[in-house]
């Protein structure tokens, strides 16, 4: 049964591209058949992210208004047999995509894919509503500051209340926190909300913690989804992440701030 | 403004069984009564009830009340289905008065769950953006209510989680209601109009279990 997985937040900038990309790459990895749709038309990124941007031909706009088939929008992955990219439109805005549209595309691809992820714009506007519409999990990216965590209430509230699953008053949309460019240093200075302040205010199960990274900035602008990115925590936080949504129930790491070892406090003092 | 007041009461009176249709026996045995209680019915309204086996005609009942007038108590209802007895009643002016027990039973039942509206009972997080309003009744919130969210109620507020946001009692006025938080952080609390924002609440309760109500027109809080 494929999963519809929307990876949504209300505050733009938390890292919702980059998490569909590693999400799409990890459940790729793990034999899933993915599909990571691109639902911000009009300021497309993914495919930026994911490295296919100079192959995207049509796009998910082109499909919703039957100029072309699926098929032929649909762009696979370079590195992984069983990736694909829906990409969106750059040169069209967010009215393009009609509900129905949506569910549409949507229903096709739940009959060739395991997993359907898809990349929610910021805002809680059309965009951001048509990618949550039709989900059965919702992944809410936050980062540890308070508007990101009011922002992620709100778009949760919308979940709860305006998904499909609401309104035919189904099970409802399986919520998942994760927060990304977490400081546990910082965090220990105070600096930052903690896991626990914001599981406190969100009171949704926590997929995971992706630890603030140099390398994040570095693999968006090679094309290459960070999780591929070896020996980096972020990309072994979401590689748990992605164990996660398959089932698994590991310890969250990266959660406390590392202790600085003896020799690392006699340098200290030293300088 | 209206002259006249409509209210429901309840008042006890004696009941005058009557066993018989046979009038003068009934003249007999009544006038025995009274002798032997004298004044006991005297100015006081009673209420008759044939037995079941008793069925009267107008005239029939019609001198029984004389007979109950004469001994100075007023007749002013009677207890039967009997539907001869009930047309006699009728003619004569007397109220009809329904006993039946289980039907007693039941319309009070009835009017009891009329009365009560039972309380609006949320069992999640209302989240910020979220707007939720019980009307006419109370308002039970399992979960918290969020920054930015706001529950409002015409009866009282319980809240079970964390109150971040706004709470508004008693929106329709009612300046009995109450708020009731298990953890208090509000941006707002209101009972029937009066209000308080976060920075006029006394620090000393915030993030404590707290009921806030109305004293003299002022939010007060206390904790429970």
């Amino acid at each position: 049964m494929a999963q519809v997985i929307v990876v949504t937040s209300g505050k733009g900038g938390v890292g919702k591209t980059t998490t569909s990309a590693s999400l799409g790459t990890g459940l790729a990895l793990n034999g899933k058949k993915t599909v990571v749709v691109d639902f911000d038309v009009g300021l497309r990124n993914l495919d930026l992210i994911m490295g296919c941007e100079r192959r995207v031909v049509y796009d998910f706009v082109n499909v919703i208004q039957g100029e072309v088939k699926l098929k032929q929008a649909l762009i696979k992955d370079r590195r992984l047999e069983n990736l694909f990219i829906l990409p969106a439109s750059q040169t069209r805005d967010k009215d393009a995509l009609t509900q129905e549209g949506v569910g549409r595309v949507i229903n096709e691809l739940r009959g060739e894919f395991d997993y359907i992820i898809c990349d929610s714009p910021a805002g809680i506007e059309r965009g951001a509503f048509l990618a949550l519409y039709y989900a059965d999990e919702a992944v809410v990216v936050t980062n540890p500051e308070i508007s990101s965590v009011r922002d992620s209430d709100r778009i949760l509230g919308i979940i709860q209340a305006k998904s499909r699953r609401a309104e035919y008053e189904q099970a409802p949309v399986k919520e998942h926190l994760l927060m990304t460019r977490y400081c546990a240093q910082r965090v220990a200075n105070g600096d930052m909300l903690s896991v626990k302040d914001v599981q406190e205010i969100l009171e949704i199960p926590l997929l995971g913690v992706i630890p603030e990274a140099k390398e994040v900035l570095l693999a968006s602008n090679a094309g290459t989804p960070i999780i591929l990115y070896p020996d980096c925590n972020a990309a072994v936080a979401y590689t748990d992440a992605v164990s996660r949504i398959l089932g698994a129930t590991s310890p969250v790491r990266f959660t406390s701030a590392e202790k600085r070892s003896f020799f690392n406090k006699i340098l200290g003092w030293a300088t | 403004m209206s002259t006249i007041e409509i209210k429901g009461s309840l008042f006890t009176f004696f009941v005058v069984r009557i066993l018989s249709a046979d009038t003068e026996q009934f003249a007999h045995d009544f006038r025995l009564w009274v002798q032997k209680s004298p004044g006991f019915l005297s100015s006081a309204p009673v209420v008759l009830q044939p037995s079941l086996a008793c069925s009267l005609s107008h005239p029939e009942l019609m001198s029984i009340m004389d007979i109950l007038r004469n001994a100075g108590c007023f007749p002013i209802g009677i207890i039967t289905t009997d539907e001869k007895t009930v047309a006699a009643s009728k003619e004569c002016g007397l109220a009809l008065i329904s006993k039946d027990p289980q039907k007693k039973a039941q319309s009070d039942r009835v009017s009891a769950s009329a009365k009560v509206i039972p309380a609006q009972i949320v069992n999640h997080a209302v989240r910020s953006g979220q707007q939720l309003y019980a009307k006419n009744r109370d308002l039970i919130v399992l979960g918290s209510v969020n920054h930015g969210a706001e529950v409002v109620a015409d009866g009282n507020i319980h809240i079970y989680g964390s109150l971040r946001g706004k709470a508004l009692a008693g929106a329709a006025g009612f300046e009995q209601s109450c708020i009731f938080v298990r953890d208090f952080s509000p941006q707002m609390v209101a009972i029937a109009g009066y209000y308080k924002n976060l920075d006029e609440i006394p620090p000393e309760f915030l993030e404590k279990a707290v009921q806030s109500s109305l004293v003299n027109s002022q939010l007060s809080f206390s904790t429970i």
